[in-house]
């Protein structure tokens, strides 16, 4: 009687302990120790195993064989940040895409309507773009 | 123990801005600026505000943190102090701000798997959320829609290039 | 949103619409299809089967709204007209320039119309947005691309300041509709002081959007490098949005506490407004400080509290913004390739090379000044009987001693367009675009100022 109200007792607190969600937190820790460890081992993996000479000529950018004639690091061009805003602008647009989307059944057509002129007023910015070379790399045409 | 969570963060969230406002190295600020903006997303966790909390991570910390550095990095990008940057006192900070924040998140998660305690009354899902906004706020939302447009048609006009153009806008 | 609302923001979609397509109109026709956009705008919010006002969410569909989009559309229209001839010798891409004055209007309409604090933030960022670009608008001029991030600093503060309250009073009242919010405060809110807070940064984010003394530093800059006709429409579009807010749907004055804050910065601006003025000898940098008094004269419209202050409020904001526009229009319609004609200097002999400009001009900074028997006199007079009433002597005594003081600095530039002067002009003559809507201003000011009835009684029709 006793063997089997402790043997329930840890049962129980076995359970607690790793109910479904419990487990969940496991699963996630374990995720999350794997993909540290492989990419840690991949880097590691490079290191020992890779040849290593370590001299100043090699510690100097190559810039075809002529000596370095300026900083390694120059500023990036405008197009680069150009770039970038689009695409906040456009990342913008998904946290209202995705707010819609996780209640779109709530919403209903009136919902799908108000994303969809949304959405179109974003697309319309994307095609002024494109059709005035925004997003040209390269040397500019015309 | 939520409360301590709480001010915890609240006073990482006011370090690392202080440390962003008065640090010489742009780079350096823009990265305790990406701290000040992760323990707020962690305090608007804990406040009841799920997806508040990642539009702060995937919106702030992922997407405007790229556009400030990119500004920076458009003009002279800084040069790493080589005297210092082996010192203790130079990796000191942001490491343990850092580490802080992560044992904060890892606590909040340890304590409430679930995410269903928070400090307020009130726990906003994301699908009320999103009926809030479609539902309350929907013009805000068209108006919105159009100012990213003109963002994006006045970032294009201010930044583009121009054939026919004097000698400073070339270059 | 039923058929209904749509219907009742149509004047608003139109400005939207038009915004978006007009990036896709050729270049020659751009400005032209803006102005129509404007005007169609302006005609369809008095359209007899809108009248029914619905009850629009964020943005109010009232008769008040609908006369604060006319007023910005016809602005949005003249700066299209005035910036014809203006952009053929500079890099001005006229489709994105129509699209952003359009986009300009349409904030300024949200911001006036505004029943939330979501919609005043949205409203506000739209027009600012649009002016961040508008002033740097022109890529070959330096000074342009430095007055746009002198608008873009303070304008990132004022918008950090207009958030971190809009925070805050939600926080005391629970609510952002702005009728409640006001009527919360003065009720005395849980969190009163926490209000009172968030509504202080409220208005110190609105005193550097309307250049109000000590926020007004970036005024003089930022007039003197922007292209002449966005200059014009920054002074009376922008200012006249954020006062007709202050006027209808953010009663200020009602909240006790920040009536000494409204003195305040009323009396300043028009103290350093005014003394700042007198020894400019840029017609530009003279017009920012100009305006910043007349924003200190505005305050006194706000902070009267009843109907009939608000009423001369809007009476003197059409006499300020006609006199404004025209006066940015003159400088736009005189100036050629090699630039605008800022200088005092340059406007020497205006009256024997173009006497119809010079007399416009001499008559718009009379008004300004407050001659009977124009716009400016009148607008004057009825907005300062008001503050009398209201009880504020000592700041409509300072008012009157600053109109007198301003004489002085209107009238320099007057005195040298009758100069015979020895430049050279480099301007052609007026398009139709320029002469009508230079007439019009014109117009507009001699009957403001010598028969107002009809105009006060429309704006008393509207005003709620």
């Amino acid at each position: 009687m006793a063997s089997e109200n402790i043997s329930t007792e840890q049962l129980a607190g076995l359970d607690a302990l790793m109910s479904p969600l419990g487990w969940d937190l496991v699963a996630f820790a374990l995720y999350v120790g794997l993909a540290c460890t492989i990419v840690g081992s991949l880097l590691l993996a490079a290191r020992f195993l890779g040849h290593r000479t370590r001299s100043p000529l090699k510690g100097q950018p190559y810039e075809c064989g002529v000596e370095p004639s300026g900083p390694a690091r120059p500023g990036y061009p405008v197009p680069f940040y150009l770039t970038a805003i689009f695409f906040v602008v456009f990342d913008v647009e998904v946290a209202f895409i995705a707010s819609w989307a996780v209640a779109y059944d709530l919403l209903g057509w009136q919902g799908l309507a108000q994303i969809a002129f949304f959405i179109i007023t974003l697309l319309i910015a994307l095609f002024y773009l494109w059709r005035r070379g925004a997003l040209d790399w390269g040397p500019q045409r015309r | 123990m939520v409360t301590v969570l709480f001010y915890t963060l609240a006073a990482i969230t006011l370090a690392t801005t202080v440390l962003c406002l008065t640090r010489n190295n742009p780079v350096h600020a823009v990265l305790y600026l990406v701290q000040a903006l992760f323990a707020l997303a962690l305090l608007y966790f804990m406040l009841g505000a799920p997806l508040l909390a990642a539009w702060q991570v995937i919106l702030y910390a992922g997407a405007i943190m790229v556009l400030f550095l990119f500004v920076i990095m458009l003009f002279e990008p800084p040069v790493a102090d080589k005297r210092t940057s082996g010192r203790l006192t130079h990796w000191f900070f942001p490491v343990m701000l850092g580490g802080l924040l992560l044992a904060c998140g890892g606590a909040l998660i340890a304590m409430d798997p679930a995410a269903k305690a928070s400090l307020s009354s009130y726990w906003l899902t994301p699908r009320d959320y999103g009926r809030a906004l479609f539902e309350r706020y929907a013009l805000a939302v068209e108006i919105i829609s159009l100012i990213l447009l003109f963002a994006a048609v006045g970032a294009f006009h201010l930044g583009r290039r121009y054939r026919s153009t004097t000698k400073e806008d070339v270059s | 949103m039923t058929g209904d609302m749509l219907l009742a923001l149509l004047p608003l979609l139109v400005l939207f619409i038009g915004s978006v397509s007009v990036l896709f109109v050729p270049e020659r026709q751009a400005l032209v299809y803006g102005v129509v956009c404007a005007l169609l705008a302006a005609v369809l919010a008095w359209w007899p089967w809108l009248s029914v006002a619905s009850d629009t969410p964020l943005v109010s569909s009232g008769f008040f709204a609908r006369g604060c989009l006319t007023l910005w559309a016809l602005l949005g229209a003249a700066t299209c007209l005035l910036s014809e001839r203006y952009r053929a010798s500079r890099q001005f891409a006229a489709p994105e320039f129509a699209a952003l004055v359009l986009f300009c209007v349409f904030g300024m309409s949200v911001l006036s119309a505004s029943t939330s604090l979501v919609s005043l933030f949205l409203g506000l960022e739209a027009m600012t947005l649009a002016f961040y670009v508008l002033i740097a608008f022109d890529r070959g001029n330096t000074t342009g691309a430095e007055a746009g991030l002198k608008y873009l600093l303070p304008g990132f503060l004022a918008s950090a300041l207009l958030a971190f309250g809009i925070a805050l009073v939600y926080a005391a009242t629970g609510t952002f509709v702005l009728s409640d919010t006001v009527a919360l405060t003065v009720a005395g809110a849980s969190m009163h002081t926490i209000a009172l807070l968030g509504w202080t940064l409220i208005l110190a984010a609105i005193a550097f959007k309307a250049s109000l003394a000590p926020f007004h530093l970036w005024t003089p800059d930022v007039y003197q490098g922007a292209p002449a006709p966005v200059a014009g429409l920054l002074a009376s579009g922008s200012k006249g949005a954020v006062f007709a807010l202050l006027l209808a749907s953010v009663p200020l004055a009602l909240i006790a506490p920040l009536r000494p804050l409204l003195a305040v910065l009323a009396a300043l601006s028009m103290i350093v407004g005014t003394f700042a003025a007198l020894p400019q000898t840029n017609l530009k940098r003279m017009l920012a400080y100009s305006s910043v008094v007349h924003m200190g004269y505005m305050v006194l419209a706000v902070l009267t509290g009843h109907q009939v202050g608000f009423e001369a409020g809007m009476f003197y904001l059409v006499s300020y913004g006609a006199a404004t526009v025209a006066a940015f229009g003159l400088v736009a319609s005189l100036s050629g390739p090699s630039g605008e004609p800022q200088n005092y200097a340059a406007l020497e002999g205006l009256a024997a090379r173009s006497p119809w400009r010079a007399a416009l001009l001499t008559m718009l900074l009379l008004s300004l000044a407050g001659f009977p028997p124009l716009a400016g006199f009148m607008g004057k007079f009825v907005l300062f009987s008001a503050a009398l009433d209201a009880g504020y002597v000592w700041l409509v005594v300072l008012a009157l001693f600053s109109s007198l003081v301003s004489c002085y600095y209107y009238l320099r530039p007057v005195m040298r367009l009758f100069r015979s002067g020895q430049t050279a002009a480099d301007h052609g003559p007026a398009n139709g675009g320029e002469r009508l809507v230079l007439g019009l201003c014109g117009i507009i000011l001699v009957i403001a100022g010598i028969y107002p009835g009809p105009i006060l009684r429309m704006i008393a029709a509207i005003v709620p």
